[in-house]
């Protein structure tokens, strides 16, 4: 489906807001969600997801698949900027697990892993796709930090 | 624990002939094969043997399901979750783990050589790459295989 100017400059107008945004890299990773999901995920309040979700479904970014229940659409102004920011995306995620697995040994465990929780809660698909060995990897350092290593000092 | 196959037991063997041939170190470590429940009450049993508070061991609890394996210094011994951790790579990674002397940051320098070990790109994230693509620019590989097997700073090559 093609658009015209017109809805392309609408596009760029509901597209250039931060909620929107969010909302669109959300329902690009999990494929579709509850409201109440889309809240928890994007620590959006209701009322903005809900205004947010209303100007995406008039530029047809975003519809309604079940009751409460949105996805992204199939139009072809939607995969190619779903194409587009998923390897910015990816990248992103790949930084902040980065960014936790350096901050091991300078921060409180209890703070890396609820880090590394919100960061799983939020993208869970995208890092069980690209990411799921490394992060692994840091749930072994967690354990070795607080459970061995902390209390062999300890004892 | 006897959750144990032929197919298991040959990816074992596997990952130690690799080990051997790339480190030319033995592993004598033990890799068994475990569920997700099985693995968590070795987890709590030491979380709670050494009095780790109940919102630690629940942050704990709340990762178990995204890992895939786990190496134990102390019984040196490498429990892989069934399903989950019963491949080629998370096998090479915690046996790798069994040979590693460095530390800190001991997962980093593991992910790098499990990840050129086994092309498998889920071991590193793009930032890690650079940084010890770099490191092995400078220092080369073979110092880099070195450096996990011995003491002292992981990321530090100028011993």
């Amino acid at each position: 489906m093609f658009l015209d100017m017109n809805n392309e400059m609408s596009i760029d107008k509901v597209f250039g807001t931060l909620s929107a945004q969010r909302i669109f890299f959300t329902l690009a990773v999990w494929e579709k969600l509850a409201v109440s999901d889309i809240i928890a995920k994007t620590k959006l309040s209701e009322s903005q997801i809900h205004q947010t979700l209303k100007k995406l479904s008039n530029v047809q970014m975003v519809e309604k698949v079940s009751r409460g229940v949105y996805a992204l659409t199939k139009t072809t102004t939607t995969e190619h900027l779903k194409k587009f920011y998923s390897q910015l995306l990816i990248e992103h995620v790949g930084e902040e697990l980065y960014r936790l697995s350096k901050s091991i040994d300078t921060q409180p465990i209890e703070a890396v892993s609820v880090q590394l929780n919100a960061l799983l809660l939020q993208w869970k698909p995208l890092i069980d796709q690209h990411y799921s060995f490394r992060v692994s990897s840091l749930v072994e350092a967690i354990i070795d930090k607080s459970v061995y290593e902390q209390n062999v000092i300890n004892e | 624990m006897s959750l144990t196959s032929n197919h298991f037991l040959n990816l074992v063997a596997e990952a130690r002939k690799l080990i051997l041939r790339e480190f030319n170190v033995h592993t004598s470590a033990k890799v068994e094969l475990c569920t997700e429940i099985e693995l968590a009450e070795i987890i709590l049993d030491d979380a709670q043997r050494r009095n780790l508070s109940k919102q630690k061991i629940q942050h704990i609890m709340q990762l178990l399901p995204f890992l895939y394996g786990k190496y134990f210094l102390h019984s040196h011994t490498a429990y892989v979750i069934l399903g989950r951790g019963d491949n080629l790579a998370i096998i090479i990674h915690e046996l790798l783990h069994s040979i590693q002397l460095c530390a800190p940051n001991r997962e980093d320098i593991v992910d790098y050589i499990s990840y050129k070990l086994t092309n498998e790109t889920k071991f590193i994230d793009p930032a890690l790459k650079r940084e010890w693509e770099e490191l092995e620019r400078i220092y080369t590989w073979e110092k880099i295989k070195h450096r996990l097997l011995i003491a002292g700073n992981c990321e530090d090559f100028d011993w």
